[in-house]
Formats: C-alpha cells, structure tokens, sequence
C-alpha cells in the first residue's frame, strides 16, 4: 500500500531521532519539509515547486527575504526603485532578480546584519565593456543603476550563499548599468 | 515506526486536499512528486528537489514544451538545427539550454504563438564583443547561429506570467541572437 497523503500543517508533530525525519507539507508555502534534528526548530525544505519555488514574485516595494524565499525569482517593478534585503547567509541559498521596469530610481540589494561586506562578485555586461566586480568578499550592495538610463529591462542578478557569504552575477546590457559596491 | 517510506504511483492521486491533508503521489507519467494543495486533484504542484531542477533531457528533434517540463536543462544535440517551442506564459516558467553539438543549422527557441513579442534579455560573449540585446519585450525568439555557436553556448529563460526574461552566454561574438 502506498502513502496517500501527508500531515500539514503550520508545525510538524512527532520528533526527530537517529531513525525518524517526520516530514510534512507547511501550509505557509505548501513545500514539503524534513525535521532532520530535534522537535521542530531545524527544518530542511527538501521538495518545493517545481522551477525552483513558487516562484516567482513581482516585488513593487521594499522586501526583506527569509530562507523560505530561497529558490524563488524577484520580478522588480517599480520604476522609482526600492531595496530587497537578503537574509543572513546559510548554505545553498539562492535568489535570482530581473528587471521588469527600468528603473528611474536605483533598485539595491543589499546584505543584512554584521558584518555586512560579505558579498563578491562580477557584472556582465552584453555591451562587451568591462564591468564593476568584487573579488573579496567586501561589498554590501548590489545596484542596478538607475542615472541615465542605465538599468534596463532584463538586467538580472543571480545570488547564492555558501553559508557565510554571497557569490553574485550580474548580467546588464548597458555599460555600467549595474555595480556590486562596499 | 514513524515515518513515510513510500508514495502511492499513478496516473492520479487517492484521497483529496483539506485543510489538514494535502495528498501527495508519484506521477506514473512523469515520475514527478505531485502534491495538491486544493480539492480533489485538478489542482497539482509540480515538486521536485530544493534549489534544483531534477531532471535534463537531451534533444535531437523539434519540441514544443509544456508547463510540466519547467526547470528541466535540455541539451540541443542535432547539428541541423531545430525549433523548441515555449508554453504559453505561466509565472515562475524557467528552461535552460546548452548547445551539446555545434549547429550548421540553427537552433531556434520560440515563444508559444499565443505569446509573440514577449521576450527581453540580452546575450553575453565570451569573446568580450557588444553582442545582441532587447530591453523591451519585443522579441519572439532566441537563436543559436549556425556555423558560430559553439558546443557550450547556453541560455535560459524566465516567466513572469506575461513575458520572458532570456539570457544567453555565447562564446564568440554573433554567437547568438535576440529577436523579434
């Protein structure tokens, strides 16, 4: 006989031992997660929609991110710009970002907590021109650079974690339309 | 003991969506989790593995691709070309594409019909030239140039529900195109 369905609910019943992982579908976000350890406090999400969460948002504000948004795509679209705050480091998670309204007002995103100069990285740029990068780990911010038209539609951003800090690409098609600064 | 060992496989699911269930199975189709959060199984979420797509497909033929087929890499392998048709537009979609054998015929992804002049992105050159761009969404259609792209060109799209967000990454200059 096969399992027909799983608990869901906010919280998970039962407890993690050696031999047990209760599982169970969160009715915040649908996602199937594991409690690997203890009695709910460590959760792991280990299937989430398909395309890489549920996933994608359109984003007309300022946003803080949680780890619960780690796979998801960020639609920016507001033209005066805001800024997306990304959560504090923990291994594997990711973002990705494309601009859906050129911006007249920088979008940023930017890293939370102390310290903050925990992010490299590398812009590209489809103009061919040599673009803005970190290759320490000692900025902050990434910008899509609204002065002149720079920040177009399609610029976009990838994002991941390692756990301690953020790795970025950033892709544009103007020069200088975006940086990753300290 | 505690614990799921297994999940049911079929065409369809057993059971229905509550507020306290959420029935999930295998897709004997696909052999893709499917859960459904709602009512009795014409509402489905596709899962699949946190942070990643579980599943590449290598292409030899034309193919037209549906909303299942999100987050799958597939690897264009005929070196006369062929087209890769989207689904109609959907948010969240994503594909990615590399090109296994280099074209003499292009390879071609399009948008759905339903879906013409919906495409922006811009290609990125390894060769460090000003490559092709749209910064509105006024394309339909991504090209891997024949005779220029090269085993390892790639791309990727994006849905937002309206339009698609492409990116490719070519190795020489012309490598790959965006257009209407």
């Amino acid at each position: 006989m096969g399992i027909r369905s799983l608990l869901r609910r906010v919280s998970v019943a039962g407890s993690a031992a050696a031999a047990v992982a209760p599982i169970y579908v969160d009715t915040d976000d649908n996602r199937v997660k594991a409690i690997l350890a203890g009695s709910g406090s460590t959760t792991e999400v280990i299937l989430q929609e398909a395309g890489g969460a549920s996933v994608g948002e359109v984003l007309i504000a300022a946003r803080t991110l949680t780890a619960a948004d780690s796979g998801k795509v960020f639609f920016l679209a507001l033209a005066a710009g805001f800024a997306v705050t990304l959560p504090a480091p923990a291994v594997g998670l990711n973002f990705r970002f494309f601009v859906q309204i050129a911006p007249t007002g920088d979008y940023t995103i930017v890293t939370a907590g102390a310290p903050a100069q925990i992010l490299a990285g590398q812009v590209y740029a489809s103009s061919g021109g040599d673009e803005d990068s970190e290759t320490a780990f000692t900025a902050t911010t990434i910008t899509f650079i609204a002065a002149a038209g720079a920040g177009k539609i399609g610029d976009s951003a990838d994002l991941t974690s390692d756990g301690t800090s953020w790795y970025a690409r950033v892709y544009v098609d103007t020069a200088a339309g975006a940086t990753i600064t300290g | 003991m505690s614990g799921i060992r297994s999940l049911y496989r079929g065409t369809s699911l057993k059971g229905y969506a509550s507020t306290i269930s959420a029935p999930i199975y295998v897709d004997s189709d696909d052999n893709r989790v499917k859960i459904v959060p709602a009512g009795s199984g014409t509402t489905e979420v596709v899962l699949q593995e946190a942070a990643g797509a579980g599943v590449a497909e290598v292409l030899t033929a034309a193919k037209v691709l549906t909303a299942a087929d999100t987050g799958k890499t597939f690897f264009l392998a005929l070196a006369g070309g062929f087209t890769v048709t989207l689904p109609a537009v959907a948010m969240g979609l994503t594909f990615k594409f590399f090109v296994q054998i280099a074209p003499t015929t292009a390879y071609i992804v399009i948008t759905h019909a339903d879906n013409l002049d919906k495409m922006a992105g811009q290609i990125y050159s390894s060769a460090g030239a000003d490559e092709d761009s749209e910064t509105a969404f006024t394309a339909d259609q991504i090209d891997f140039v024949a005779n220029t792209s090269v085993i390892g060109d790639s791309a990727d799209v994006t849905c937002d529900g309206t339009n698609w967000y492409a990116r490719g990454w070519t190795n020489a200059a012309g490598g790959m195109t965006i257009t209407g």
